[in-house]
């Protein structure tokens, strides 16, 4: 079976160029709308964000391409039981009504401009504010490396030419368009490029569904056709478990992912950024009022075009699986002229989420590094514009790290292995969520406890354990950081009535 | 170390809320469907239908609660502030 589109003609690229340079055109819009050369202006765009660019940028950030590429893949091995993807998606959602409405008050009150400022505020600790950043770094360094190899993955067969040359083009070309349009207008032109990015992979996932009805037929036919697979298709049992409840194990899996993505996608230091940026609290409540709807246009179209594919298009395995979206959309492609452009719009898509996802991880890390990490201690006397100008030269050091190893792990399979974002950045939520509500919470046990639960975190998966009984490795580390962050700070307490 | 130098702003967490979270995410994820259930309902599996329709009413309650919840917060933190 082929598993790539149809390469693209001379048409197709000039739309996805019309496309880049849009990017290029936002980010000199950006960079001529800048009002002072500052560190909030820059890593907040002044704190001006209206509803409609807070929501597009907000949707654009937390879905990414493995929204399209991966939550169809993995809908296409499990089935239905991908439905966990919507109430994991949501869940992020809830999460931020834990504390986004008590930290973006903070937020305006005291000048926060990384996370980690609000963690200095709220415990003064120095070791704590290196750690937290550190591992929000990591789990951001990761999750961009993630994106820029998809970026070249997402190229690889469209040209006709070479499969290593176009992901070399897709890694270092894509990623040089990135970091021009961040350094010319930092996050105004990272977010306007989101409202378009995010208005593409809007359009480009209902696009999706009405090609697949349109080709395939209902969604009624393709779950009739996985229960009554018998004679039908390869693997009937296989098959038909895709449509049936799935078992206990699975179904703790999905309470493990409804816990670890809700709050770690809550935690995402863009995200808490974007709260930041916010222009008001009415602009933030409305955006993610709006949010809290999308999963249900998004992860549930991913989970019916998998179904989809499950039904009709069997026999992927493995890895192949994960690319089973291009399969689709290579039968779509080679169908009809009307197709093949419906797919041009979807690719577009698929590079929108990837671009969107990538450069505000960027300029979040570049934030971390220029002001938690040198200002800090490095150079504490740094004026803005000169923090300013290091906050460009890292994004820019960093990109071309990233991008020589995106390369270099083109033929690995590590990135499951580094994909552990979500486990390492749960640890900052009692930090966080439990410190916003709880004036007892210190910052010694605090610090103790994030230090625990990154220890048993790690340490689970690099045992090999991705799951230990379905629950996330990330998950058993933040109970353990929890109990000694409050029980610590109890005891702290009363020893210190009592002195 | 310093310990705690900055308090938190006053919040409050609603119980009730938690609790109604709490059932949609019990419902939603299907433990205790029967294994072998094949019933459907508008082309998909009734315990799909059931999860979909879980997650829709979580993000209405999530809606809901920015709307009136989050707004009142932020009118009495702004009585408080005033002299």
């Amino acid at each position: 079976m082929n598993e790539g589109l149809l390469p693209f003609g001379p048409g197709a690229w000039v739309v996805i160029g019309l496309y880049v340079a849009s990017l290029l055109v936002l980010g000199w819009i950006g960079y001529r709308a800048r009002a002072e050369d500052s560190l909030r202006d820059f890593y907040l765009a002044g704190r001006g964000f209206g509803f409609l660019v807070l929501v597009l940028t907000l949707y654009a950030t937390q879905y990414s391409g493995n929204t399209l590429l991966g939550f169809t893949g993995k809908t296409y091995r499990i089935g239905y039981a991908w439905v966990m993807s919507l109430h994991f998606m949501t869940a992020i959602i809830v999460f931020y009504l834990l504390f986004a409405p008590q930290l973006y008050r903070l937020a305006r009150a005291r000048g926060f401009i990384t996370p980690t400022d609000y963690l200095n505020h709220r415990f003064r600790s120095p070791g704590l504010n290196v750690i937290a950043s550190l591992v929000m770094v990591v789990a951001l360094s990761n999750y961009l490396l993630a994106q820029l190899m998809a970026l070249g993955r997402a190229m690889e067969g469209l040209s006709g030419a070479d499969p290593f040359k176009a992901y070399l083009f897709g890694v270092i070309f894509l990623a040089l368009i990135m970091g021009i349009y961040e350094s010319m207008g930092g996050l105004r032109a990272v977010a306007w490029t989101d409202a378009i990015q995010g208005g593409i992979l809007f359009t480009g996932f209902f696009v999706l569904l009405w090609l697949v009805f349109d080709h395939f037929g209902s969604l009624g036919e393709s779950t009739a056709r996985l229960l009554d697979a018998d004679g039908l298709l390869q693997g009937a049992d296989a098959a038909k478990a895709k449509a049936l409840p799935p078992p206990a194990a699975r179904c703790r899996e999905w309470f493990s992912y409804i816990l670890i993505v809700g709050i770690g996608g809550a935690l995402y230091p863009q995200a808490i950024q974007r709260i930041y940026a916010a222009r008001s609290g009415r602009s933030l409540r409305l955006s993610l009022g709006v949010m809290a709807f999308l999963p249900l246009t998004t992860t549930l179209v991913a989970l019916i075009v998998g179904v989809t594919a499950a039904a009709h298009v069997p026999g992927l395995e493995g890895a192949a699986s994960d690319r089973v979206l291009m399969v689709v959309c290579r039968q779509i492609q080679a169908g009809s002229l009307f197709g093949y452009w419906l797919v041009v719009i979807l690719f577009a898509g698929v590079l929108a989420a990837i671009m969107s996802t990538a450069d505000s991880a960027l300029l979040s890390i570049s934030s971390m590094l220029t002001k938690d990490i040198y200002a800090q201690f490095i150079k504490p006397s740094a004026g803005q514009a000169e923090l300013t100008r290091l906050g460009k030269r890292t994004s820019w050091a960093l990109l071309a790290v990233l991008v020589l190893l995106a390369i270099l792990l083109r033929e690995t399979t590590l990135m499951r292995l580094l994909d552990r974002k979500f486990d390492l950045l749960v640890q900052l939520a009692p930090g966080f969520i439990l410190g916003i509500h709880w004036r007892g919470l210190r910052a010694g046990p605090t610090l103790a406890g994030l230090v625990v639960g990154l220890i048993i975190a790690v340490g689970l998966v690099v045992c090999g354990y991705s799951r230990l009984y379905d629950i996330h490795p990330g998950l058993w580390g933040v109970a353990a950081n929890l109990i000694v962050a409050a029980g610590g700070s109890v005891l702290l307490g009363k020893r210190l009535e009592n002195a | 170390m310093i310990e705690s130098p900055e308090e938190p702003p006053r919040s409050r967490v609603r119980w009730p809320v938690l609790a109604a979270y709490g059932a949609l995410m019990a419902i939603g994820v299907p433990w205790y469907w029967p294994q072998g259930d094949q019933a459907m309902v508008l082309g998909l599996p009734v315990w799909v239908a059931v999860a979909v329709a879980a997650s829709a009413a979580a993000s209405v309650l999530t809606a809901w609660l920015l709307r009136n919840a989050w707004q009142a917060e932020d009118e009495s933190s702004e009585n408080e502030d005033r002299p």
